[in-house]
């Protein structure tokens, strides 16, 4: 596995009574496309607002390239690198898809911003959109649109809690292409939660299960697919494990 | 039809030009009206910044208005100049909205709009309690100001700068950053803006600009006194021209000021017994059919007959 980007060590986090995260332990290895699956519930977006300092873990550590990070605020981690979607989608509504990407990223002049912006929207293919009202867009192009504002920040890591879900085949082939040509290119890490495991079992090299709080099982689409805990953690969920053999590439 | 394009330069040229002119060749009523207007377009544009941009709704920034009043009130009686005492009133303002601002600031929705209610009657009780600086609830009388002339030109440059600003802000990646926060502060958080620090930053500027505006009418009616210096009606009155005329944009705020400055005036002339009346049915119909304001909606309904001409013009360029 290549030197981590992400090493998540014991991290805790209660709700009240809930014990939402188990003490949970991964990495995610820099410049690859690691998927986190498991069933509703487990933690998974809890854990995403661990990494990026929306909530603050009880106890443990997050290290990134690294950094002990732990508890920093959402913007510091922002500002180094890692960049998140939403499971439900957070554009700018009343502005336009232009402007919902200039609002980042800070090193830049507008000139700048403003050519990466324009060709982030012709990667994601939202370009003829560029001036339409992003609350006017249908529910997967303001996806496609969080999915782009993403790349504003010219991440190291970016996280993408379910923008699969819900749209059509033709547009996950090309969100995935685009994940694929930035990790080759620019050598971006993708850390990817996802349901749609014919989505997840193409994409990545390394998969991570997980099941109330914990990491249950890790390894490549192919390893995790025949392991029997995991098929047990989707026992209610079997149909979201069938066909995965057929769909490798 | 680029701003530099001569075509959207020239209008603004000419009314300032009548602007400027009105004190000297207008009659004392219309340049009184006009310096009014003024004032409501500064004060419609402070709000302007940190509720219709950043969306941080406040029905408390007459609490600066207030401070700049007092500020320049005290001053002057001190024997400093009037345009001074009003300036120094506004870096105050700004300052103490910094202060202010983190706290108030952490409070969302309408938690911040009534919680700056609040702080606005604080700051007027406590310029009633302080007596020996302020002279309590009997007030500050101040030299009648003799020539109406410098302070309608420190309104119309307060005024000016406020919409010139507003439209650089409207295209600056700064002003995108507050409308960020305004639709979605997590979200905007999540790409690295620090999201305190803008907010800040706005509520802070848009104190200063009403502060300046209560410096000048203070110096203008040569009075000041808790109920004059901080009144609720003068707060609302900002938050509806604004709302009027189109929260959030360049204009809004100039058209929903001197529209329903102008309105009140003519139905406070001719009907002053229903006037407030009248008003308020004006309002509630607006609010109902227009939401968004009218600069917006008008804006919309251009860009509809825009695009219906061009498709016609199309058609016929096919016949042809
Ligand atoms: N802000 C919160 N307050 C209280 N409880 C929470 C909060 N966020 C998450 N939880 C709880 O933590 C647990 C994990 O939730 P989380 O949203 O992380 O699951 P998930 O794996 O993302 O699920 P899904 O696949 O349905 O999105 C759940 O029991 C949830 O109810
Ligand atoms: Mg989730």
């Amino acid at each position: 596995m290549p030197e981590p980007l992400l090493v998540v060590r014991d991290v805790e986090k209660h709700f009240g009574g809930v014990h939402a995260i188990q003490g949970c332990s991964f990495e995610v290895g820099a410049k690859t496309i690691t998927g986190l699956v498991g069933p509703n519930g487990c933690g998974k977006t809890t854990m995403f607002n661990l990494i990026t300092g929306t909530f603050r873990p009880d106890s443990g550590a997050v290290i990134y390239a690294g950094r002990d990070v732990t508890g920093l605020r959402p913007h510091v981690m922002a500002q180094l690198g890692v960049a998140r979607t939403y499971q439900l989608t957070r554009v700018f509504k009343s502005m336009s898809v232009l402007q919902n990407l200039l609002t980042v990223p800070f090193d830049q002049s507008s000139g700048e911003r403003k050519q990466w912006a324009v060709e982030v929207l012709a990667a994601v293919g939202l370009a003829e959109e560029a001036d339409a009202t992003a609350g006017d867009l249908s529910f997967g192009d303001q996806k496609l649109l969080e999915f782009a504002r993403v790349f504003m920040l010219h991440p190291k890591l970016v996280l993408l809690d379910e923008i699969f879900a819900g749209i059509s085949p033709a547009l996950q082939e090309r969100q995935m292409r685009v994940i694929r040509d930035f990790r080759a290119r620019l050598g971006v890490t993708f850390l990817v939660v996802d349901h749609t495991m014919r989505v997840i079992m193409n994409l990545c090299q390394e998969v991570l299960v997980m099941n109330h709080g914990q990491i249950l099982a890790q390894g490549a689409p192919a390893e995790i697919s025949r392991n029997d805990r995991v098929i047990e953690a989707y026992l209610g969920n079997r149909s979201a494990m069938k066909g995965v053999d057929h769909h490798r590439d | 039809m680029k701003a530099s394009s001569p075509f959207r330069f020239w209008p603004g040229a000419v009314a300032v030009a009548i602007l400027v002119a009105v004190p000297f060749v207008a009659s004392g009523y219309i340049t009184a009206l006009t310096l009014s207007l003024l004032m409501y377009v500064a004060l419609a544009y402070g709000w302007n910044l940190i509720s219709g941009y950043t969306g941080y709704v406040s029905f408390g920034q007459v609490a600066f208005f207030g401070v700049g009043g007092y500020t320049c009130a005290i001053l002057a009686k001190a024997g400093m100049n009037w345009l001074v005492g009003s300036l120094i009133g506004g870096v105050i303002a700004g300052l103490l909205a910094v202060v202010l601002g983190l706290v108030m600031l952490r409070l969302k929705g309408a938690y911040f709009a009534i919680g700056m209610l609040g702080l606005a009657q604080l700051f007027a009780a406590v310029a009633g309690a302080l007596k020996r600086v302020t002279n309590g609830s009997t007030g500050i009388f101040l030299p009648p100001s003799l020539s109406l002339v410098p302070v309608y030109l420190a309104l119309l440059s307060l005024a000016l700068t406020a919409v010139v600003g507003t439209a650089i802000l409207h295209r600056s990646t700064f002003g995108l950053r507050l409308m960020a926060i305004r639709e979605d502060e997590e979200a905007a958080e999540s790409l690295g803006i620090h999201t305190t620090v803008y907010k800040i930053i706005a509520f802070s500027i848009s104190a200063v600009v009403i502060a300046l505006a209560g410096g000048v009418m203070t110096w203008y009616i040569s009075f000041i006194d808790p109920q004059s210096a901080f009144p609720a009606a003068l707060n609302l009155t900002m938050v509806i021209m604004a709302v009027f005329g189109g929260p959030g944009t360049v204009w809004g705020p100039l058209v929903g000021a001197s529209t329903l400055g102008i309105i009140a005036e003519l139905l406070w002339a001719n009907y002053p017994g229903l006037y407030l009346v009248i008003y308020g049915v004006i309002l509630l119909l607006i609010v109902l059919y227009i939401p968004q304001g009218v600069v917006p909606s008008l804006s919309k309904l251009l860009r509809r007959r825009g695009a219906a001409e061009t498709v016609r013009k199309g058609r016929r360029g096919a016949v042809a």
